[in-house]
């Protein structure tokens, strides 16, 4: 008979039961103060009945985690009544100019129309046609089809049409409208070629936002001193995080060979830039604590360079469990730090739960965790010499992430790249090298300057040697396919038979789900 | 006095690593311009598609094609049998040479 090993892991349930509180509620739509109203009669029963043990400990705290996600969910959906989000169109329509706080920073990019500059805007001051003028709350997208110099904080005041998102921009059920609503953005305001834009004052925003802002921004000019526009982007992207806009066709490349996640920070950048703090706080002779210390309050900081977007947060949530662990001595569970990360990010927004970022990144992680071992294992008799093994771990954690993000890309992408789990196998040891040269430019760039450039020629060449890759993974026939439509339905049964699929393959082999390599990974 | 630590090592060799190598690839950029050119453009990984055999679908998801443009291509395909070349795209009514010199990148056979 097989022993059933039990791991203590609280956050997972927690986390669990806060998402299908958060799913619930975005479906359901209970009004919030019968939702209010519920769970504090519950909560007094569980009080009254406690030592009746009517209400079992364990149930009762999972349902009032259940309420928590409903309550958070409702709140975050619940919008002020002076907010633009509850304007119609014809109010929108008469809208001619805004004045307000820049809540991002401003990103000028080449798109096919000519430059354009983006930047998130706190409404302040609205004025319509007729010379009216009011103050609703919310945010609006700005788009000045221009070049104009603007910075985090700016308070502005400009002339340009109010509308909706347009629909074209939305990709199976990826839809780009609703990405914005997560983002509590509802309108956009399109500035013309010849519209006036008139800074009113600056520094308004958050110091300490506005300062890592400058300071991503002095390092992606470091960058862009040595390397061309293409080459900057995607150091930057990978390194400093942010948007990079490319060519349409280049990014195509990159998803259609399921590459596209080289493109955004992940774990492995994270556990490498852990890495690497750690390597030079060793070269100082620190003691070990010190160096944990320093290289939590790194990641920390990283963290807020990059954007603290749910990926980014995710990994250096984990990374900081596991430095925690170390630091005072208790063992690490992966599949417990994934939910105290995927607890941390609901609680700051739980819209983020929507979010495809969110959703690939956990369900690509849990996938590595959870399918790859007793996945490898069945396999492991296949690899003798020590090559061998590290390119079959390779093959099979690349393949149980794929797997585990299959119908997620399919059903947001439209999109199916069995190539991907070949194309990762060269792709992650180039990016790896990539990160620390990047890295490398940077701190360099900062201190000195030459050899900067000699990590920019280094630069160069791997990135090179990276598209040639991608491209000849793109041209495998039938590497890559398109999906015409995938119910959601269908997404919970795939998810319910690779359950189980997972739990027979444990069964057999009987392995245990921890390991050096899944910790950097994930 | 010469004893390093293994991190020393591992961060001495890196960086003396890039040193040399940045020095050959800068060295050869100075010396022979056309490497440089070659590395460094971007324009030439972009994802290309073959005009004989991709789908309607695809051939939407191509720059200045359109959904009218692709349509077109697969009749003139149905009719005419499979493109010798990329310029035979231009006899295909509809689309003008203006949008053929810019979806030329995208197109391969």
């Amino acid at each position: 008979m097989i022993k059933m090993n039990y791991v203590h892991r609280p956050c997972v349930l927690i986390a669990a039961f806060l998402v299908v509180g958060i799913g619930f509620q975005s479906t359901g739509h209970v009004r919030m103060p019968f939702l209010l109203a519920l769970a504090a009669c519950f909560l007094c029963c569980i009080f009254i009945f406690y030592r009746l043990k009517l209400f079992s400990s364990v149930a009762s705290v999972c349902v009032m985690i259940l309420f928590c996600g409903m309550i958070i969910q409702g709140e975050a959906q619940m919008l002020p009544k002076n907010d633009l989000g509850l304007w119609t169109w014809q109010e929108a329509a008469n809208v001619s100019m805004i004045e307000g706080i820049l809540d991002s920073p401003a990103i000028v990019r080449s798109t096919m129309h000519g430059i354009k500059t983006s930047f998130e805007l706190s409404v302040k001051e609205v004025c319509t046609n007729k010379l009216q003028c009011v103050s609703p709350s919310g945010k609006v997208l700005v788009n000045i089809f221009r070049k104009e110099e603007l910075n985090y904080g700016e308070r502005i005041i400009m002339g340009g049409k109010l509308h909706k998102p347009f629909i074209g921009m939305t990709q199976g059920h990826y839809s780009y409208e609703e990405h914005l609503k997560r983002n509590g953005i509802y309108w956009v305001f399109s500035v013309g070629r010849k519209m006036p834009v008139r800074i009113i004052s600056s520094h308004n925003g958050n110091v300490i936002h506005c300062h890592i802002l400058k300071l991503h921004k002095h390092l992606r000019h470091l960058l862009e001193d040595h390397l061309n526009e293409f080459e900057a982007g995607f150091i930057q992207s990978l390194v400093l995080g942010g948007k990079y806009y490319m060519d349409s066709r280049t990014r195509d490349l990159f998803v259609r060979t399921g590459t596209a996640h080289i493109l955004a920070i992940s774990g492995m950048n994270v556990a490498s830039m852990a890495l690497l703090i750690f390597i030079v706080l060793n070269v100082f002779r620190l003691p070990r604590r010190g160096q944990i210390i320093f290289t939590i309050v790194g990641l920390v900081f990283y963290c807020l360079l990059t954007g603290s977007n749910p990926s980014v947060l995710r990994a250096v949530v984990m990374a900081i469990v596991l430095l925690m662990g170390v630091l005072i001595e208790r063992e690490q569970d992966t599949l417990n730090s994934l939910g105290i990360a995927a607890v941390i990010i609901l609680l700051m927004d739980p819209l983020n739960l929507f979010d495809v970022g969110f959703q690939l990144s956990f369900i690509g992680v849990f996938s590595i965790v959870y399918l790859y071992p007793p996945l490898y294992a069945c396999f492991e008799s296949w690899f003798k010499t020590p090559i061998e093994i590290m390119l079959g771990q390779m093959l099979f954690v690349s393949l149980a992430a794929w797997i585990g993000t299959l119908p997620l890309i399919a059903f947001y992408f439209q999109v199916v790249t069995p190539v991907s789990v070949f194309a990762n196998i060269p792709i992650i040891p180039f990016i790896s090298v990539l990160f620390m040269l990047g890295v490398g430019a940077v701190v360099f760039g900062l201190m000195l300057p030459p050899l900067a450039g000699l990590f920019a020629a280094c630069i160069k060449f791997v990135l090179w040697g990276l598209m040639l890759i991608i491209e000849f993974f793109s041209r495998v026939p039938y590497g890559s396919f398109f999906v015409k439509e995938v119910s959601v339905s269908l997404i919970v049964v795939y998810y319910i038979i690779l359950g189980m699929g997972i739990l027979f393959l444990k069964r057999r082999n009987n392995v245990k789900v921890q390991g050096k390599m899944l910790h950097y990974l994930s | 006095m010469l004893h390093l630590t293994k991190q020393e090592k591992i961060v001495l060799l890196s960086l003396t690593a890039v040193i040399i190598c940045g020095s050959v690839i800068n060295y050869l950029f100075k010396k022979y311009p056309g490497v440089d050119k070659t590395i460094s453009s971007p324009q030439r990984f972009v994802l290309k598609t073959n005009i004989n055999t991709a789908t309607k679908d695809e051939l939407v998801r191509v720059p200045y094609i359109g959904e009218k443009g692709a349509q077109a291509i697969i009749t003139y395909r149905r009719e005419n049998g499979n493109f010798r070349t990329v310029d035979d795209l231009c006899k295909v009514p509809g689309i003008f040479w203006k949008n053929y010199v810019k979806m030329r990148p995208y197109l391969v056979l």
